[in-house]
């Protein structure tokens, strides 16, 4: 199985694996998700709701971190190049889960290094462990006392693909490719009901 | 014939002092040479960065990176992104029951096994420049110093690029 069909398989595979009345390209409604309030890169306070009427892309993260992070910014960069007039109803929603380090203002000069639609999101560690817990993702800190960053932020990778209506349709892993992640969003864009 | 063989002889000399030279020579040359030194050009408000680059190993003996020093940075480390699985999945997500969930840790040395090549690549092994001492941009090059455990240093010079 090529590697193309294997991410496929696991986009889809809440669909495959029986979420009701589910069938062709029609996406399952996953059973995570849902509305939450934090504070944006400008220090003001920002809903979920307030993006209806866009596909949203949510991935969890933290500015101090040297790899993974900037490379999925790079991606989506991609992303929004090749998805055209389509990007302009594409918002990414980057949620850091080191809001000692990412103050708003933190995060809207990292933000701005890339060529993303986004909004970096902060706020009081209660509330970002509640955003964590509503979408399944998972961080921890690890004190790495031995080394200048003081502690390193281990946390899943996944990005999520909401519809227009803010509901949680789609998981792409990693590894997933710019053509995967533009044709996920086209399906998040027609998806209906 | 007596020219033949002088010819002959001077030819024998010749491959004996390639042979007995050939590996003073490579020793000279550098037992671990570096390829493809990169880093990234940092968030303007960030400091901190990572570097990467191939190192080949052209002995017959493994060696290691023990340490790695800059003056253009405050502090220099070796490090290690890996990929593992969430200890928790998501409830009710068949096929998400894990999910891939990136660490990042300090190492204390970097193998290059003999006749082999250690890769310093994003998504894995690389070096943290903490605390840039100056301002850069694509183009700009930085220079690092790697000491292997047997003792001899290695200048690394990398390009910054985004």
């Amino acid at each position: 199985m090529d590697r193309r069909r294997f991410t496929q398989l696991f986009v889809t595979g809440a669909c495959v694996l029986g979420a009701a009345g589910c069938s062709g390209k029609k996406l399952p409604i996953l059973p995570i998700g849902g509305n939450f309030r934090l504070t944006d890169q400008d220090g003001k306070p920002f809903e979920l709701v307030s993006l209806k009427g866009n596909v949203v892309l949510i991935f969890f993260g933290y500015t101090s971190c040297p790899d993974a992070c900037p490379t999925t910014l790079s991606k989506l960069s991609s992303v929004y190049r090749k998805l055209g007039s389509d990007a302009k109803r594409v918002k990414t929603l980057y949620i850091s889960v080191d809001p000692q380090r990412d103050t708003p203002a933190v995060l809207k000069a990292d933000l701005g290094n890339f060529q993303v639609d986004s909004i970096g999101l902060t706020g009081a560690k209660e509330d970002i462990d509640q955003v964590v817990k509503l979408y399944g993702a998972e961080y921890e800190i690890v004190p790495t006392p031995e080394s200048a960053a003081k502690y390193t932020v281990a946390h899943t990778t996944t990005l999520y693909g909401l519809d227009v209506a803010g509901r949680a349709r789609m998981l792409f892993r990693y590894e997933a490719t710019v053509d995967e992640v533009v044709a996920g969003v086209k399906d998040l864009l027609a998806a209906a009901g | 014939m007596r020219q033949q063989s002088y010819s002959k002889r001077l030819t024998k000399a010749f491959l004996l002092m390639t042979v007995v030279l050939a590996p003073a020579f490579l020793s000279a040359q550098s037992a671990v040479t570096v390829q493809d030194a990169w880093a990234r050009v940092p968030a303007p408000s960030k400091s901190d960065t990572a570097m990467f680059f191939v190192l080949e190993n052209h002995t017959a003996q493994a060696k290691s990176v023990v340490a790695v020093s800059s003056t253009a940075a405050e502090k220099t480390e070796m490090h290690e992104m890996k990929m593992t699985e969430s200890k928790a999945g998501m409830p009710g997500m068949p096929g998400m029951e894990k999910q891939q969930m990136m660490r990042m840790s300090p190492v204390e040395k970097i193998a290059i096994p003999a006749n082999g090549k250690a890769t310093l690549a994003p998504g894995g092994l690389h070096i943290m420049l903490f605390g840039l001492k100056s301002k850069v941009a694509e183009g700009d090059k930085i220079a690092v110093t790697l000491k292997l455990d047997d003792g001899t240093t290695i200048p690394v010079n990398a390009t910054f690029r985004k």
